[in-house]
């Protein structure tokens, strides 16, 4: 038997959702978050959660994860509100809650004005807003070599502009 | 056009410190800059830099194939006394939990940047910080730190970041002025035993940079 009531409300609903696509941070069904560029998990403000977290797809925390969170090739982003005691890895992972973890970004790592973080980063590039707080380690790539090594030959020809050298020591 | 030219002249040197501490000031800071260049991008690297993390430490040293350790520990580290921590053991402990270099987490440092904390130790505590540092250096390891020339300075210790021209700005954190421990060369030599003075600068804005190195 098909309640046809409630199949027509399932079916406008939808209808709302697909006109809402563009919009950002739509809630589509319990626990999705609509971003800008794509669909992502979000686990709410009053969700705990303690073990591993593993899967396909972006997530957003809002609640408190404690264990670990095993994302790869996808994004992670540890909202204001959210205390996180994990180690993430994942391909961008942007914090401006709380977290006391290692972080691995395959891409990069984002820690936002609001972000408080504890841990050691292992990432190519890492975005620091200021009054964002770190305290750890960050473990860098090579990259922008190039660029670089014609950097440093501009800089040794404007250097010892300024001051007095008063000692140079073999 | 010639009446302009007899009331106008043009410093010899440019004078950063007339611009307020409060607002920060950038200043050239040559050995450092020189001591940046220097690194190699092919041989991994460990830096440690005490002060809270900023951006523009984390650009200067992107390029390269480096750690970098942020323990973040500068207000904890001016916080420290003889009084606080009476015995060798005590400041020992101390620098751990500051620095985080627990057992498993041993350092093998090529750069240390204490950027103008020496002015703001004691000297037996600045003698034990350098003491511990030196368990974990590496072979080529250079400290860098700079020195007021003033007779007063600022109650507590700068705030510094690096910017992409590879020029520091440095900002006041305390109205409070106290006097100037004023250390020589020679003073600082026998403090920071087992490093010696590799290069020394007198800067525009009244610091004098170093860089020292392992005998």
């Amino acid at each position: 038997m098909i309640d046809m009531k409630q199949f027509k409300e399932n079916v406008s609903s939808k209808i709302k959702h697909y006109h809402d696509e563009d919009k950002t941070e739509v809630a589509e069904t319990p626990g999705m978050v609509n971003t800008q560029q794509s669909k992502a998990m979000a686990i709410g403000a009053s969700i705990c959660i303690k073990g591993d977290v593993t899967g396909d797809e972006d997530l957003v925390i809002q609640g408190h994860v404690e264990g670990s969170i095993n994302l790869k090739g996808h994004n992670v982003t540890i909202s204001k509100s959210a205390k996180v005691e994990a180690n993430i890895e994942a391909s961008q992972i942007i914090v401006e809650g709380e977290l006391s973890g290692d972080m691995n970004g395959d891409e990069k790592v984002v820690i936002r004005e609001t972000g408080n973080v504890r841990g050691n980063i292992i990432a190519p590039r890492v975005n620091l807003e200021d009054g964002a707080m770190f305290k750890g380690s960050i473990e860098m790539e090579p990259r922008q070599a190039h660029n670089n090594s014609n950097n440093k030959t501009s800089k040794k020809d404007e250097k010892n502009k300024d001051g007095i050298d008063l000692k140079l020591a073999q | 056009m010639s009446n302009i030219a007899d009331y106008s002249y043009t410093p010899i040197t440019r004078i950063d410190h007339q611009v307020s501490w409060e607002a920060g000031f950038t200043m050239r800071s040559p050995i450092l800059s020189d001591l940046l260049n220097s690194l190699s991008s092919e041989e991994y690297l460990e830096v440690l830099d005490i002060i809270p993390a900023n951006q523009g430490v984390i650009d200067a040293f992107s390029g390269l194939n480096c750690k970098l350790h942020l323990p973040g520990c500068l207000a904890g580290l001016s916080e420290i006394t003889t009084q606080k921590y009476d015995t060798p053991t005590k400041l020992h402990r101390a620098f751990t939990r500051l620095f985080g270099f627990y057992k498993r987490q041993r350092a093998s440092l090529n750069v240390i940047l204490l950027w103008d904390l020496p002015n703001y130790l004691e000297k037996p505590v600045m003698s034990a910080l350098i003491n511990y540092l030196s368990e974990h250096l590496h072979d080529s390891a250079r400290l860098h730190f700079y020195i007021h020339t003033k007779h007063l300075i600022p109650a507590s210790p700068g705030r510094y970041t690096i910017e992409p021209g590879g020029e520091v700005f440095s900002q006041n954190s305390d109205d409070k002025m106290v006097e100037s421990p004023l250390y020589f060369q020679e003073a600082l030599q026998t403090l920071m035993q087992p490093f010696m003075v590799k290069r020394s600068m007198l800067l525009s804005g009244g610091l004098q940079e170093y860089v020292l190195e392992q005998k």
